[in-house]
């Protein structure tokens, strides 16, 4: 407990820094949230458009769309908020900066990812939050205090698996040296889970509940609430999450002792 | 034009060196294109053949072309003119008797041909290997082509604006994802124009956003006649014209506001 509270502190400082820095730029900050609340708009846009021409993709109507969508939003946003620094990777890596991580009594995946902090995508977690209630409303679903507490749990698993997702791509670079195209094509990849898994054909969805779990991002754990059924694979989201992180843990674990900052 | 002609060839030599970076946007590519497919067929899955007047493979077919032109026409050059303005380095090109905008267009058509090639190319051949009744094979390849060209001039002169706006905000990519965002929608590369609203459609149609993506794909799959082409190639590069008056104005205009940091 007391180590937790020890790790928290040094977050709020690091922080603190950082978004100082971040709003030094306040033009910057504008624009770009501004960005990714049309870039997510069209995502809603494009659904929109869809079902002005038919009823439902799968058996999935308009607001149980949204609601899918909303919850990816939701599940992707602490990963882009808390863990900025995946991107950067590359740049530590190659100019060996990265050593500065070892050197200090604190865990190193922390520290490393304590030092950005990506203000802008909390316009994107509050258009999410706000589409998931939009939605909800809209849905046949009564939601009680139960479910809801269910439906915070499922959403802190969910970022739990994207943030382990993309972390474990940034590792490779501690075999690698440049991750970024890896980083890259994880981000992109992601967008599979914004779809029903209906769609996909048996081999596509396999990938996507047991190798990599873009499933659990939100298709499993909306269905839930879609279904109005708990169904056994949207409740494993959790347990997922747990394995997920644990097996980021080991990578980045097995990487540091890898990684080779001064030498070929 | 020889030392612009050399310009190219080096930005197209030194897109294609980057072997792992080539591979990995041909795999990004492949992930759109079967988003596509696995998300349109499911969504033709409910209906008749056609909805909206297109059929499912029509749809498949627009759409994944359009996605591979895009891959193509995206050249990310606004970031290179944001850098050049951001560290100062644009005072060197200013001062130097090649013009800012000629380096960067010949630079972007060097990246864009490399996309082309290593991209585009490849999926709309491995498309007509399944969908082959729809491609027409003829004179109207060549059309396809110069189509192609005039949309990499006609994106460059956005992404040209784009960049410029360095000299006002630190940091572009806001705006460039907003771009990005709105040409992907109303150019139809996201869902069929045929999907939008009539209101909409008019819109579309006459905005610049048509032009890009709409037109070399009509080149390739339809039917039209060849006044249609000619007509259709005119309104491209109207719109390129006037793409590229308004990026001189703004550029006018950005220039007076000059202010570098540093030395």
């Amino acid at each position: 407990m007391r180590m937790f509270k020890r790790y928290f502190k040094i977050y709020c400082l690091l922080a603190k820094q950082n978004i100082k820095t971040k709003l030094e730029f306040r033009t910057d900050f504008i624009i770009s949230s501004f960005g990714i609340i049309i870039t997510n708009l069209a995502g809603i846009f494009t659904f929109f458009l869809i079902f002005n021409s038919i009823t439902n993709i799968k058996g999935i109507n308009y607001y149980e769309m949204l609601f899918i969508y909303s919850f990816f939003l939701i599940a992707i946003s602490p990963q882009q908020i808390f863990f900025d620094n995946i991107w950067n990777m590359w740049s530590h890596l190659i100019n060996g900066t990265f050593i500065k991580y070892y050197l200090r009594p604190i865990d190193n995946m922390f520290y490393y990812m304590s030092e950005a902090i990506d203000i802008k995508g909390i316009s994107q977690f509050l258009l999410g939050i706000i589409m998931l209630i939009y939605s909800a409303i809209n849905m046949e679903y009564r939601f009680t205090i139960g479910s809801i507490i269910l439906l915070i749990i499922l959403l802190i698993s969910s970022s739990v698996i994207m943030i382990s997702l993309m972390t474990i791509a940034a590792a490779t670079g501690f075999w690698i040296l440049d991750p970024f195209e890896i980083i890259s094509l994880v981000f992109k990849g992601k967008d599979f889970a914004k779809y029903p898994m209906t769609i996909y054909n048996g081999a596509v969805k396999f990938i996507f509940t047991f190798i990599i779990p873009f499933g659990f991002l939100a298709y499993y754990p909306s269905m839930i609430f879609i279904d109005n059924n708990i169904c056994l694979v949207g409740i494993s989201t959790p347990i997922i999450a747990v394995i997920s992180f644990i097996i980021t843990r080991y990578v980045w674990r097995a990487g540091l002792k890898v990684y080779n900052p001064t030498g070929s | 034009m020889k030392g612009y002609l050399c310009i190219l060839k080096s930005s197209l030599m030194v897109k294609l060196s980057r072997k792992t970076s080539i591979l990995f946007s041909f795999a990004a590519n492949i992930f759109f294109v079967l988003i596509i497919f696995y998300l349109w067929s499911a969504i033709y899955d409910g209906s008749d053949n056609s909805i909206n007047g297109l059929t499912l493979e029509e749809t498949i077919i627009r759409l994944t072309m359009a996605t591979c032109i895009s891959s193509a026409l995206i050249t990310n050059i606004e970031w290179f003119i944001s850098s050049d303005i951001l560290t100062g380095d644009i005072i060197t090109s200013l001062i130097k008797p090649v013009k800012l905008y000629n380096l960067k267009l010949f630079e972007a058509m060097g990246i864009a041909i490399c996309n082309f090639i290593t991209i585009t190319l490849p999926t709309i051949v491995i498309l007509f290997m399944f969908y082959n009744s729809y491609l027409r094979i003829g004179v109207n390849i060549i059309f396809f082509l110069i189509s192609i060209i005039i949309s990499t001039i006609l994106v460059f002169n956005i992404d040209y604006i784009v960049g410029l706006t360095s000299f006002y905000t630190e940091s572009i990519w806001g705006i460039s994802i907003t771009k990005n965002v709105i040409i992907s929608i109303l150019a139809g590369a996201v869902v069929p124009i045929s999907f939008f609203p009539s209101v909409l459609v008019t819109v579309v149609e006459n905005s610049p956003f048509y032009a890009i993506y709409q037109v070399p794909i009509n080149m390739l799959i339809g039917n039209s006649n060849i006044q249609e082409i000619l007509f259709s190639i005119f309104i491209q590069v109207s719109w390129c014209l006037i793409m590229f008056i308004a990026s001189k104005l703004f550029t006018n205009k950005a220039m007076s506001n000059i202010k570098i940091n540093g030395g």
